[in-house]
Formats: structure tokens, C-alpha cells, sequence
């Protein structure tokens, strides 16, 4: 036993830190991009600081007032949505790959994401106008299916009290499937109007949401996440295999009902907001492992920061890409992750090879 | 003093079907014991009713005297650690970094290993000769690799149990000799109670101080190796004839198999 052997992990934990740091600087030169760019002027950033001084009153001199609309209005909560969106989605991808010992799992596979658009298609069907903290009734609706799909899924893999994280999958596949023929079937009844705008949500749009949307959803991205951050240490244990998490002093039952509802937490309240966005949770968590390694304490933090900054990109390219209309930024995802995936499978099968 | 496992009148099974019956057995500080049997005779399904994976639906397990159910799972991990049947791991965490989470039942919150946690994972890399591997991812290795590294996080774990399923499965012959004599060595040397389920004729007998012969979901002779390994004892439960011979240098008995046509030709 020698002194290099005690402190060689000193190398990557530095590795790992300067992966957050960059990540973070990324964050803040996006944000800066996003709200000073867009379709319809170019602000330089001492306008977008005097927009935000005033608003939280330090300067008491008030912009001019289209200004303060676009910036304040338009871009600044779609940019804070784009955000809490992207590392709600990435989270919870996270954790249900450790969850489930697999790193293709995403929030597909319980079933919320199925769930929750069969909600939101169904508040759009039924023509219902409900709202309840500043979310409209398909938003409740989405956020109810979501859980709802969750729990029906944890029941059914129930087996004498215990969950067998093979059932669930499946489960969470059969129940996903039923959900989304249900949303088919629904989709194909409603009218031209309704059908164009349940089709904007399904597929994914930040457009449209003021502020009351962003406050809304960030209590339950903040708790969602703090409590997976806080689960680290299980995480990494349960990415060994139940069995070895069990044998380690983790409660299996009771640590995977709590990550489960947190997954499902997390996802619905993103789904509820922006639709459907494929593939955030299922690339992000992914990269950052291959940046900063599988330790989930960076995996976690580098999945909030890089969810984020994937969508806040992807929601810049959906706004710029065609010109005439907005294309849904869950199909610039599904597009990136499409292409991410193929690129995956090229290198791994040259090393088949 | 208690016993660190007291097994008393086991039945346990999966559904409707029973694999254990009426399984007794103790295990105390000190001493390596080995479990041996033909495939499917329960062996594993013990292990797993000893690590409260699988509860028994009848009769007491008992952890240093109080029932294995009256402990958290934290509290029983620092007093029982189990190297399970061979895995395959997904992600790629490192050699030392799967090693360390055997530190994990007496570490809490946002903290990175002490020095206690770095100095006991330093030395079960050495003892398990795994020196040279410790940046490699665990995904890479090969399944004696793997074997070692789960044998290396359960002796990080620094506990006074010690329960391993076919540890030397996948080992080449010089790693085989190297683990029974670290496990004779921690109960020998450390104190530990080290209970080894086994297929290996040849190594159990010859570090094990007792050997527990189980078939068909039962107990059939507890006792020290030679008085285990008869021919009777094998015939009766493997249905093959065997000679059993001395080792020289050690005077503990071994298994030599004897091809069926062989017999037939005498």
C-alpha cells in the first residue's frame, strides 16, 4: 500500500468539477444568447440587465415598453422554462436508468409520458376549461395521467409486496401502449382546431407560457430534484444491481417506491408543460456520465445543468429553423437524439468488430 | 459468546414451491465453513434467506442473537457482508470506485471517503491482487475480474460476517488458492465468521473447518471434512463414485473422480 494508491481519485473528482464548471459557464452564455437573440430584435445585454434591474425593482427608470414585453415577457420565462423543463426531464432519466439498470430507460417506460399525453388529450376532447395555480386544464389533466400511469403500472408489478424492476418495465411498456392507443383513438375523434392544437402540445412547445407557468412547475422540479440528488448514494449502489444495494444497506422497497414517484414526478410536471419531449432524459444523463463518470452525485448535478442547456438550444433552434412557423421542439430533440443514438451504435458496433 | 448466525428450522421457497426444509445451522466467529451440494439443492436460496432477500416461511434466523428482521438493513450491512453469484455490471464505474461503495453502510450524506474508508479499500484491493486494475472500468473486466472485485468491496465492507456464493467460480487455478487462503486467513487471523457456499471438491475440503453437505433442500451431515467426504456421503448425493484420498502435505481429504466406463471395465 502506498500514498499514490490512497490518493489517486483526486484526478477525477478534479476532472469531474471542472465538467460541472463548464457546464454552468455554458448555462450563463446560453441564457445570454437566448433572451438578447430572437426573431424579433437584438438586445444588447445592459438592456436585458435594465429590464430585469427594474422588474425586481433596483432601477426605477423604466424601459421602453416593447422591450420590456419581449424581454421580460416573451423570452425570459421561456428561457427559465426551457431549463427547469430540461433538467426536470434529464433527472428523472437518470434516475430510472440506475433505477432499472439500464441506460436506455427514460420516462417512456413507466408509462408517464403515455400517461400524461393521454390526460392532456383528454382535457382536450372533453373541451373542459378548469385552472388551479396558473396551469390550464390540460396541463392538470396531463400532470394527473402522468402519476396516475405511474401508480397503475407500480400496482400491477406488485407481487407479495415486492416489485421486480423487470416487471415494472414491462408493465410500464403494455400500460404505455394502451395509453397511447387510447390518445390515437381520442386524437382521431376531435376537430381540426382542437386536433392542431393537442398536436402542438403532444409534440413539445415552450411557446406561449408567462411567468405563472414557470412559477407553477418550479416547486415540484426543485423538490424532484433535490430529493434524487439527495438519493445519490443509493443510486449508485442500485446501478450495482438490486441485489448488491440490498447487501450494501439500502431498503430496496421502500428507496425504489420513493425514486419511482420522484421519476414520475419530475417527468409529469415537464410533460405537463411542454408535452412530450423525447429523448432529453435518455442522451443527457448519458453524456454527462461520459464526461464526469457514472458517480451519480455528478451525474445528477451535470444532468440539471445539461438538460437544461439542451433544451434551451433546442428550443433556440426550433424558434430559428423555419421561418414561417414554429417547428415543435420535441421533433428538433427527437431529431438530435435519433441522430446521437445511430452515432452510439456505429461506434459500438466498430468495437463488435 | 453467541453465535454470529443461528439457524434454526428453516422452510423457504419461491410461490408454491418449497426449496428449503427444516434447515438448521450456526455459523461462529473464527471459522470457515463451507456449503456444499449438488446444483439446485438450495445452496443459493439459503444464502438468500441468511441476507434477508428472501424471507423464510418458517423458523427463526437469528443475527448475533436477536431475529435478522429486527435490524435495519444499514445495521445488518455493517455486520454481514455477501459476495453474490457473478454479475455484469452497466455502468462504468472504476474498480476502486465499486470497491468503495462496500464502504457505503457507515457512510452518510455528501461525503467522500475518510481515511479509514480510503486505507481499508486500499487493502482489500491488494489482498484481492488488484493492484494495476483500479482505473479500469468495471463493464471491461472479465468475469474473474469481477469475481475478485466483488470479494475485494465485501472485505472493504469490514464486517464480522463474511458470506460468499461460489466465489471462485470463474478463477483461474492460482486465483482459486489466493481467495481461500484470504478467507482462511480473515477467520482464522481476523476473527471473522466466513460462511463459503462451494463446488470446489479439492479447496473446500482442504481450508474448510467444517463443511455443511446439503441435498434436496436439506441438511445431510454437518461436520468437519473428513467426516463429510465419504464415498457413501457423494454417492448418496451427487449419484457418482469417487475415491477419496488424503493430501500428503496436509493429511485433509480430497475428491478424485473416476470415469463410469472405467468402473465398469474393473
Amino acid at each position: 500500500m502506498n500514498d499514490a494508491l490512497l490518493n489517486s481519485p483526486v484526478v477525477s473528482v478534479r476532472r469531474a468539477g471542472l465538467v460541472l464548471l463548464g457546464l454552468l459557464v455554458a448555462v450563463f452564455i446560453s441564457i445570454w444568447v437566448a433572451t438578447c437573440f430572437g426573431a424579433a430584435e437584438t438586445y444588447s445585454v445592459t438592456e436585458v440587465a435594465h429590464v430585469i434591474a427594474f422588474k425586481l425593482g433596483l432601477s426605477h427608470e423604466a424601459p421602453a415598453a416593447n422591450t420590456m414585453v419581449i424581454i421580460w415577457e416573451l423570452r425570459l420565462p421561456r428561457v427559465a422554462l426551457a431549463l427547469l423543463v430540461g433538467a426536470a426531464l434529464a433527472v428523472a432519466g437518470a434516475l430510472l436508468q440506475a433505477l432499472f439498470e439500464n441506460p436506455m430507460a427514460d420516462s417512456f417506460v413507466v408509462g408517464v409520458s403515455p400517461g400524461a399525453a393521454l390526460g392532456g388529450v383528454i382535457a382536450a376532447s372533453l373541451g373542459f376549461q378548469a385552472s388551479f395555480g396558473g396551469l390550464n386544464s390540460v396541463t392538470l389533466l396531463a400532470f394527473v395521467g402522468a402519476l396516475g400511469t405511474t401508480a397503475l403500472v407500480y400496482q400491477l408489478a406488485k407481487r407479495g409486496g415486492k416489485v421486480s424492476v423487470s416487471l415494472l418495465l414491462l408493465t410500464g411498456l403494455a400500460v404505455g401502449g394502451l395509453a397511447t392507443a387510447f390518445t390515437t383513438m381520442l386524437l382521431m375523434r376531435l376537430d381540426a382546431f382542437s386536433l392542431r392544437s393537442s398536436m402542438n402540445w403532444l409534440f413539445g412547445s415552450l411557446a406561449n407560457h408567462g411567468w405563472n407557468y414557470v412559477l407553477a412547475l418550479a416547486p415540484y422540479t426543485a423538490v424532484g430534484i433535490a430529493v434524487s440528488i439527495a438519493f445519490w448514494r443509493e443510486l449508485n449502489l442500485l446501478s450495482l444491481g438490486e441485489e448488491t444495494a440490498h447487501h450494501l444497506g439500502v431498503p430496496l422497497e421502500r428507496t425504489k417506491l420513493i425514486l419511482l414517484v420522484t421519476a414520475a414526478l419530475l417527468a409529469a410536471a415537464s410533460v405537463a408543460a411542454s408535452g412530450i419531449i423525447g429523448f432529453v432524459g435518455l442522451i443527457v444523463p448519458h453524456i454527462v456520465r461520459k464526461l464526469a463518470g457514472p458517480n451519480h452525485r455528478l451525474v445528477l448535478t451535470g444532468s440539471v445543468l445539461a438538460g437544461g442547456l439542451l433544451l434551451l438550444w433546442a428550443d433556440l433552434f426550433s424558434r430559428q429553423i423555419v421561418m414561417s412557423e414554429e417547428m415543435p421542439i420535441g421533433v428538433i430533440t427527437s431529431i438530435l437524439g435519433g441522430l446521437f443514438f445511430l452515432g452510439l451504435l456505429a461506434r459500438t458496433k466498430s468495437r463488435l468488430a | 459468546m453467541s453465535a454470529a448466525y443461528q439457524i434454526d428450522r428453516i422452510s423457504a421457497g419461491y410461490g408454491s414451491r418449497n426449496v428449503l426444509q427444516d434447515v438448521s445451522l450456526d455459523l461462529r466467529r473464527g471459522e470457515l465453513v463451507g456449503v456444499i451440494g449438488p446444483n439446485g439443492c438450495g445452496k443459493s436460496t439459503l444464502l438468500r434467506v441468511m441476507t434477508g432477500l428472501l424471507a423464510p416461511s418458517g423458523g427463526e434466523v437469528l443475527l448475533e442473537g436477536n431475529p435478522l428482521a429486527s435490524y435495519t438493513r444499514r445495521l445488518v450491512a455493517r455486520q454481514v457482508a455477501v459476495v453474490p453469484q457473478s454479475q455484469s455490471p452497466i455502468f462504468a464505474f472504476t474498480v476502486r470506485e465499486v470497491v468503495e461503495m462496500g464502504r457505503a453502510p457507515w457512510q452518510r450524506g455528501w461525503n467522500t471517503p475518510s481515511s479509514e474508508d480510503k486505507r481499508l479499500v486500499a487493502g482489500a484491493l491488494e489482498q484481492c491482487d488488484l493492484l494495476g486494475l483500479e482505473d479500469r472500468p468495471v463493464n471491461e473486466l472479465s468475469g474473474g475480474e469481477l469475481q475478485r472485485v466483488a470479494v475485494a468491496r465485501a472485505i472493504a465492507q469490514g464486517t464480522s460476517i463474511l458470506l460468499l456464493d461460489e466465489p471462485t467460480s470463474h478463477l483461474d487455478l492460482g486465483h482459486q488458492l489466493a481467495i481461500f487462503n484470504l478467507l482462511h486467513k480473515l477467520a482464522a487471523d481476523c476473527n471473522v465468521a466466513v460462511l463459503c457456499v462451494s463446488h470446489d471438491l479439492h479447496l473446500a475440503p482442504e481450508y474448510c473447518d467444517r463443511l455443511i453437505l446439503m441435498g434436496r433442500g436439506k441438511v445431510v451431515a454437518v461436520g468437519t471434512p473428513k467426516e463429510i467426504l465419504t464415498q457413501k456421503n457423494l454417492r448418496a448425493i451427487y449419484g457418482v463414485d469417487v475415491e477419496i484420498h488424503l493430501n500428503p502435505h496436509t493429511g485433509h481429504p480430497y475428491v478424485l473422480l473416476t470415469r463410469p466406463e472405467e468402473k465398469e471395465k474393473a
